[in-house]
């Protein structure tokens, strides 16, 4: 029996030892190569290619698309007077949107949060980023964040009836995920109730 | 029976000897070299393939992003780069590098992989006009960028048992120069050898006969390879010998890129306590502070000196060694035309310009990593979180995280000199948090900040006091048709029976102040009237809005809890007010915004989360009556020490034999939680107001504070209310307020004198003087 184990292990390191010398194998550097990309700073040459796509490829013309919409549906957190916490920064908040829309635009819904959450950093009580993180969270089927996120931004969103009524759509469409039938009726109302028609 | 089975088989064996004794005396000798060079390979093989580095999981601090409206301090800008290390100079067009021309910054961004995106290097110029950005502009484009996002600074790792770090790095990142400099300096032959240079073993022996001792090793960087794998003193023959083997062999199996590629990262280069700095990513971090692309030709030169002997050439200790081997590298390079001469002379007159230790490397904050290893170790294996290579985005702000240590440490110093029956060896703690999203920002465990010991913040569970106030008038504003800010409540001596006794709550000043309005009581924290009120509503139902605004921890149902007398840790404290400061909707405080793996691929997100757990228009009167305890009431002196126009929502509190002090508050921005104490919850003398307010009021004023301004639920509707009913009233009432009112709830019943005869009366002798 142990002479036997003795034969084989032999026998095992010589043809590990036969094959190796025989036949570099490229494999190793395939493993390797998962574990050494570990610099979170990307070299600038490989930068170089990414700039084109993030600077002009599309940008241009989504920001030109999108001018009217920023108008529009972004103008009831920005016409109201500042208030507290926030710190500015308008002209930021607009292209974290942009950026946060481009990124939902192509499924990274995760993403388009966190940009949103940068967006809440410089204007915490913009009632818009709120609606907008509920909006998302609601398409990934996360009801009760959605839920509680826009309860947050209609209790921002105070002065602002447009708004508001946005914001109650955005609601009745959570209940309706929830299957509170009752709920997205009533959610409803309120939001006809206050867009005036 | 074990007996009877060796003899059956030396029987069987007794048989065959005579035909296998030679044949195996053949076998053995034959194979023993054969079995030897096997055991070598495989040992070799798996070191340099098998073996995965167990690399330390890095904690970032938060990417300070910049945009045209913020305020931030030039002086903060500075910190900040300088803290990653960027490089200040008159043309700053490399990535990591800045310049200044009185308000107008130039820099050339680092990139970077975050969770969401990836920041790619720029140019910018950042213009500041007042202590205000106003304008961001990338160079090469001339359009603005919106946010500028810096590289995080590198605030701690996680370590493997065995303390070897390093930063991984990939052949194609590895500066060309390093790469001559590297095989100049060790291995001229490294691309013609194959695993040993049999030439440079003689030339190294004759080098070293001729000097009577050791000057020159003749090992190929190969060699060294193998070495640094088995690091062992062990200086025989027959490791040598080894080595050489192991070296042929591994130059067989793989090519000189990926040899030279593991060396890089393999080699000891230093040593930081208990820290090993292993490869040259790191070591261009440990040294320069700044990434391996980043490094100019002598500081490649000093690290490239370091590979004979990182601890004989510290740059740091032996800067004169460093400095000589240096130059002679340097030299080498010049005389084999790999640089140009007059460039190796300019090189050869630089400083070494090598960084003090720890100098921005790695923030020692405890107290922060204390948190967030704990929220990691809920979601990670610790061998992961040790080995994985993983990437931890914090919430941490190094500049607050500074103010919030020297505020507590100074400000402790100062009372016990200023308050002869403050005890020595005063503690206590603080955090500071984003007043809207729950992030924590600093955490300071006591008053020597770096002591990784008992971390106050977290552990010490202490009386809260009336901090906990605010949840009982909550629970009542929650109660619109029975409670409102101007309800009236009686002071007067009050005696409740518990199964273990009577309780005889009574106030701060020892006096009954009679009828108060609701407001009036939280404002001047009157125990005995908010008792009264609690017992009232039911102990019950105060503690689950003490659950529901946060705490987890199992409270007991007794009377005395609403006047805090229970205990909770700083953290938790910060929680409550949290959900408070963002008007009745919980948000779980957070520390961590994600985790990356070793290739940047996002492992978890630690995303904002809202959950109203209270009406906003209750969470609005209680804040508004929050703004007047710190104008008005107990925290009144806060306003010796910061702007009121700050309006902070706050309370003092205070136990009994003022063991401890407590302030907790928030402005437009911050929140912050201060608590002072004797570690053996002896007395430490100091009300809410004199010692932890104080500290409060340190750490907020050198913020970037804003005010709190109320964001006003459409639901509510400012009344004037008759001080002495709290009723609704009009100008014929003499002691009037103006309060806020939940519309629907607003009484119908009219104050008395309302409308009545005072108010005819007053009328009458007006129209006298017209």
């Amino acid at each position: 029996m142990v002479n036997q184990m003795y034969r084989l292990l032999i026998l095992c390191l010589a043809s590990v030892y036969l094959s190796g010398c025989a036949s570099p194998s490229p494999a190793p550097v395939e493993e390797r190569a998962a574990a050494t990309v570990v610099n979170p700073y990307v070299l600038p040459k490989q930068q170089a290619r990414a700039i084109p796509l993030e600077e002009n490829g599309s940008s241009s013309s989504y920001s030109s698309e999108n001018n009217d919409r920023s108008n529009d549906s972004y103008s009831g957190g920005f016409t109201d007077d500042r208030s507290s916490g926030d710190t500015g920064g308008n002209d930021a908040v607009i292209s974290l949107l942009e950026l946060s829309e481009k990124q939902e635009s192509v499924g990274r819904q995760d993403a388009a949060a966190a940009t949103l959450e940068r967006a809440l950093r410089i204007q915490p009580q913009n009632p818009v980023l709120w609606q907008r993180l509920a909006q998302i969270r609601l398409n990934q089927g996360q009801l009760d964040q959605a839920d509680g996120l826009a309860a947050k931004a209609m209790a921002l969103a105070a002065n602002n009836p447009k708004l508001r009524s946005r914001i109650w759509q955005l609601v009745a469409d959570i209940r309706r995920g929830q299957g509170d039938i009752e709920g997205e009726r009533a959610a409803l109302v309120k939001s006809s109730e206050l867009s005036g028609d | 029976m074990p007996v009877s089975r060796k003899t059956s088989r030396k029987g069987s064996r007794s048989k065959k000897r005579p035909v296998n004794w030679k044949l195996r005396l053949v076998l053995i000798f034959g194979s023993v070299p054969l079995l030897y060079l096997g055991y070598l390979y495989f040992l070799i093989v798996h070191n340099f393939e098998g073996r995965r580095w167990a690399l330390p999981a890095s904690v970032y601090a938060r990417p300070l992003e910049l945009y045209e409206g913020m305020t931030l301090h030039p002086r903060q800008l500075i910190n900040e780069l300088e803290r990653l290390g960027y490089r200040y100079t008159v043309s700053p067009d490399q990535p990591g590098s800045y310049g200044r021309q009185d308000d107008v910054f130039y820099l050339t961004t680092r990139p970077f992989i975050f969770w969401d995106s990836t920041e790619p290097s720029r140019q910018y110029r950042v213009t500041y006009s007042g202590g205000v950005i106003r304008e961001i502009i990338i160079l090469s484009s001339n359009k603005r960028p919106g946010v500028l996002r810096l590289d995080p600074v590198l605030i701690g790792k996680i370590f493997p048992a065995h303390h070897e770090d390093r930063i991984l790095v990939k052949i194609d990142e590895v500066p060309e120069r390093l790469i001559q400099a590297l095989i100049t300096s060790e291995d001229r032959a490294f691309y013609d050898h194959h695993g040993i240079d049999i030439r440079a073993i003689f030339r190294a022996l004759m080098v070293n006969i001729k000097a009577g001792e050791t000057l020159q090793g003749g090992s190929t960087l190969t060699q060294q390879l193998v070495k640094n794998y088995f690091l062992t003193s062990d200086r025989t023959l027959w490791r040598k010998a080894n080595e050489a083997i192991m070296a042929i062999m591994l130059e067989l199996k793989y090519d000189k890129g990926e040899i030279l590629e593991s060396y890089i990262n393999e080699i000891y280069l230093g040593q930081d306590g208990k820290r090993a700095i292993h490869g040259f990513g790191l070591a261009s971090q440990f040294y320069f502070n700044k990434p391996l692309s980043e490094l100019r030709l002598p500081e490649i030169a000093t690290l490239v000196s370091l590979v004979r002997g990182a601890s004989y050439y510290d740059p740091r200790r032996h800067p004169e060694r460093t400095l000589a081997r240096r130059n002679l590298i340097l030299n080498l390079l010049a005389q084999l035309g790999k640089i140009d001469k007059r460039y190796a002379e300019t090189a050869k007159v630089s400083p070494l310009g090598v960084v003090p230790k720890y100098d921005g490397l790695v923030i020692d904050a405890p107290a922060f990593m204390d948190l967030v290893k704990r929220q990691l170790r809920r979601d990670y294996h610790p061998e992961d979180l040790s080995s994985e290579g993983l990437r931890i985005f914090t919430t941490f702000d190094p500049y607050i995280q500074k103010v919030t240590e020297a505020s507590l440490a100074g400000r402790i110093s100062q009372l016990e000199k200023d308050f002869a029956s403050v005890p020595k060896n005063l503690e206590g703690a603080a955090i500071v948090t984003d007043s809207n999203n729950g992030e924590v920002l600093a955490v300071v465990g006591g008053r020597n900040p770096k002591f990784a010991g008992f971390n106050r913040a977290l552990d010490a569970v202490r009386q809260v006091g009336s901090t906990i106030k605010p949840a009982v008038y909550l629970t009542a504003l929650s109660m619109p048709e029975k409670y409102n800010l101007g309800t009236i409540l009686e002071d007067s001596p009050l005696t409740y029976q518990t199964h273990d006794g009577e309780w005889k709550p009574r106030n701060y000043d020892d006096k009954f102040h009679g009828n108060v309005p609701l407001y009036q009581a939280l404002i001047h924290s009157y125990n005995v009237p908010t008792a009264r009120m609690a017992l009232d509503i039911g102990v019950e139902e105060v503690i689950k809005m003490i659950r529901q605004l946060g705490i987890r921890r199992a409270l007991t149902i007794y009377p005395s809890i609403v006047l805090g007398a229970t205990p909770l840790s700083p953290i938790e404290v910060a929680q409550m007010y949290q959900t408070m400061a963002s008007g009745g909707f919980y948000m779980p405080l957070r520390s961590i915004r994600a985790v990356l793996d070793v290739n940047g691929e996002p492992l978890s997100r630690y995303p904002l989360s809202v959950e109203r757990v209270a009406d906003p228009s209750a969470t609005y009167l209680l804040n508004w009556t929050l703004q007047k305890a710190v104008s008005e009431g107990t925290g009144s002196v806060l306003y010796n020490q910061i702007p009121d126009e700050l309006q902070v929502a706050g309370k003092t509190g205070t136990t009994d034999d003022l063991r401890d002090s407590w302030f907790a508050g928030f402005t437009g921005n911050y929140l912050a939680v201060v608590w002072l104490g004797m570690d053996d919850n002896s007395p430490a003398n100091l009300t809410g107001a004199t010692g932890a307010l104080r500290v409060w009021g340190d750490i907020i004023g050198k913020l970037d504070a804003v005010p709190l301004v109320l964001e006003r639920p459409a639901e509510i509707e400012n009344i004037i209310v008759d001080n002495d009913t709290g009723l609704p009233a009009d100008d014929s009432c003499f002691s009037t307020s103006v309060l806020p009112f939940i519309k629907a709830y607003i009484p119908e019943e009219q104050a008395p004198c309302a409308g009545g005869v005072r108010g005819n009366v007053i009328k009458k002798i007006m129209d006298w003087f017209k």
